[in-house]
């Protein structure tokens, strides 16, 4: 596992940026060096109920973080997970029916930590696995692919 | 006698362009007839991003079609994009 250290020292070098992506959108970032979280806040666009999607980023960036959205008790349950929308021109949402962020930028898509992908190779590949689909290899970026995807959600799962 | 490289450079758009890992916007200047796509994954490139399936989002969320050129998808002087990989999920 990468040292803590390192993560935090990514986390920190990254922070300026996540900090100005949330004020541009309206989101509420909390980035948490030491602990390595990120804790996020915004508001369903279609229907206006809040969201929370956090990243435990613990082994970032060998690894990619896991990302969660959560409810208010800190669980993930699928009522706290948006439903997919289609936009023209992408091949598909990130929001899997099943209720996990499928990117290679989130760990647990991956089949070795209990996600459906037992075809993008090890969690330590994430930064060149699936070149087809979603890429992010910053946090802000990663942000950025949840809401680009969120604009077309038509609310919640069920 | 009018310098030809002058009138080029003067008919190009000039964008105000964000990407999501840098907190500071960078301007750039693109010929109109510019596919989208092709300015999109130019100024991506020079923001760091090594992949191209970028195109670039509005300050009201429209994103534009990558195929498009840049006058055709009503890009503007001064307009202020953002860049967005298109990348789905499966």
């Amino acid at each position: 596992m990468l040292p803590p250290l390192v993560t935090r020292a990514q986390l920190e070098t990254e922070l300026p940026a996540i900090t100005a992506w949330a004020d541009r959108y309206g989101w509420r970032a909390e980035v948490e060096p030491a602990s390595r979280l990120v804790e996020t806040r915004t508001v369903h666009p279609a229907i206006g109920v809040p969201l929370a999607v956090n990243a435990d980023c613990a082994g970032y960036p060998s690894v990619a973080p896991a990302w969660r959205f959560t409810d208010q008790a800190g669980d993930s349950p699928k009522s706290a997970f948006p439903a997919p929308g289609a936009r023209p021109g992408i091949n598909g949402s990130i929001f899997h029916p099943n209720g996990l962020i499928c990117a290679p930028w989130n760990r647990l898509a991956y089949k070795e930590l209990g996600g459906v992908h037992d075809d993008w190779g090890a969690v330590t590949c994430w930064k060149t696995a699936a070149p087809r689909y979603t890429q992010a290899l910053t946090i802000a970026d990663m942000l950025h692919a949840i809401r680009f995807h969120l604009l077309v959600s038509p609310g919640m799962m069920t | 006698m009018a310098d030809i490289g002058q009138e080029v450079r003067e008919h190009e758009l000039h964008v105000i362009v964000r990407a999501p890992k840098d907190p500071e916007p960078r301007e750039f200047a693109f010929p109109p007839t510019e596919t989208v796509g092709q300015a999109a994954n130019f100024a991506a490139a020079q923001f760091g991003y090594t992949t191209s399936n970028f195109s670039f989002m509005t300050e009201s969320d429209e994103v534009l079609n990558r195929n498009l050129t840049l006058a055709a998808a009503g890009v503007k002087e001064g307009m202020k994009l953002t860049l967005v990989d298109l990348g789905g999920g499966v």
